[in-house]
């Protein structure tokens, strides 16, 4: 089975319609199609932090001090999710990137939602999206995406306050100096 | 039995309100003279000049600006204690800091290093309305923050230097490192480090500095994961 990768794929699961996608809103005014309101992910990006690393994803959680990894497959979900993809889209759609089944990996992708999901690295959101999957180049073998967690740097993650300040801490020599 | 010689490396970039303070707490410890290494690293403010106030008990170490790490890497190279310390320029020792940490690393051999704990405080300086804006914690606390630490030598060398390609994080990448070449830290209850928040700290977060740390998180994993799981093992 593939799926077009388009916006509106990230609408449809299970054989029905996310009406919070302003996509499918749109054509569900022309088409009278029905629909059912749908929950996405959202990045708590206040008191989250992450970053793919050659390959990895690595995620900090500046409130809790724990810091998490997930190699495989695990980066595109959580771009997907990221994203602001549904629990169901992001399925398809990285079914559809690894050429797998989505029935294969529903239990996967559920258990890494939970488990970021607990860690409040995001939360449940039914706001209005318009997701834009990611690039689907260069797609990983599918593997068990796996959130590691890690608590052994909490004494240093938490040693700040969070807040933003100015740039004018301790500056670098820019890299091409270094050379 | 000889005391081991202690060497202490303050790393400075325009710390000319605060070095002066920070110098004097450790002039204050007790015991034995301590070799006091201040490294200028690119400072455009005063920061020289009041380390040569201090005279002979401070050996100043100036070098164009390459960041904490190369700067603390810079004074270590010049350090000849058997013990090394380490010291931000903005923060202060405990009297009894040196001493506290000093007797665990005497009375045990096996132990190759010593945390103590931390407070922080507010610069007087500081707008009160800013710093209310902060969560900071002020709690008396633990954390292996470099100017808590106290190692000996050697096994600071088994380690390695502090990355100098991280703005911040250098601490995190360098005890994953740290853990990979199994050094033994003990953990003591003494507060022995006073850790000054001015509002213009290295480490604050802001998000350019987030990737800093996300990279020596990865690099801390990866230290730990190898020596797990060397290459080629099943």
């Amino acid at each position: 089975m593939s799926y077009p990768n388009e916006p509106l794929l990230t609408g449809i699961f299970s054989g029905m319609i996310c009406e919070n996608i302003p996509q499918v809103r749109a054509k569900k005014k022309h088409r009278g199609i029905s629909t059912v309101k749908c929950t996405h992910w959202q990045l708590n990006d206040r008191e989250v932090s992450s970053e793919v690393i050659e390959g990895e994803l690595i995620v900090m959680h500046l409130k809790t001090g724990k810091y998490y990894s997930s190699s495989g497959t695990g980066p595109l979900v959580w771009a997907c999710l990221e994203a602001g993809m549904s629990a169901a889209a992001t399925r398809d759609f990285v079914a559809s990137c690894c050429r797998v089944s989505p029935q294969s990996i529903e239990s996967d992708i559920d258990g890494f939602i939970e488990s970021v999901a607990a860690e409040q690295l995001m939360r449940e959101s039914t706001a209005e999206v318009d997701p834009v999957p990611p690039p689907c180049t260069d797609p990983p073998v599918y593997s068990k995406p796996v959130l590691q967690v890690y608590s052994d740097m909490k004494d240093l993650l938490l040693l700040d306050p969070i807040h933003d300040v100015s740039e004018d801490g301790w500056p670098m020599r820019p890299t091409a100096d270094k050379a | 039995m000889r005391a081991p010689s202690v060497s202490v490396v303050i790393p400075c970039f325009n710390a000319a309100a605060f070095l002066a303070t920070a110098v004097e707490s450790v002039i204050r410890q007790r015991g034995d003279p301590i070799e006091i290494i201040v490294v200028d690293d690119g400072s455009t403010d005063e920061t020289a000049s009041i380390a040569l106030s201090f005279g002979s008990a401070v050996k100043l170490l100036r070098q164009p600006n390459a960041g904490i790490g190369a700067a603390r890497n810079a004074g270590l190279a010049l350090a000849g204690g058997e013990i090394v310390a380490f010291l931000d320029a903005d923060d202060l020792w405990t009297d009894n800091s040196l001493a506290a940490r000093l007797m665990v690393l005497q009375a045990s051999p096996d132990i190759d290093g010593v945390f103590g704990q931390c407070e922080q405080f507010f610069d007087a300086g500081l707008d009160p309305l800013t710093s209310a804006k902060w969560a900071v914690d002020l709690r008396r606390q633990q954390f292996r923050n470099a100017g808590a630490m106290l190692i000996r030598r050697v096994a600071f060398n088994r380690v390695g230097g502090f990355g100098t390609d991280l703005q911040v994080g250098e601490m995190v990448d360098w005890l994953g490192r740290a853990e990979a070449a199994a050094v033994a830290f003990a953990n003591i209850d003494d507060l022995v480090l006073l850790r000054r928040i001015h509002g213009r700290n290295n480490s604050l977060r802001t998000d350019l500095r987030k990737g800093d740390i996300l990279r020596a998180l990865k690099r801390s994993i990866d230290v730990r994961r190898a020596r797990r799981e060397p290459p080629g093992a099943s």
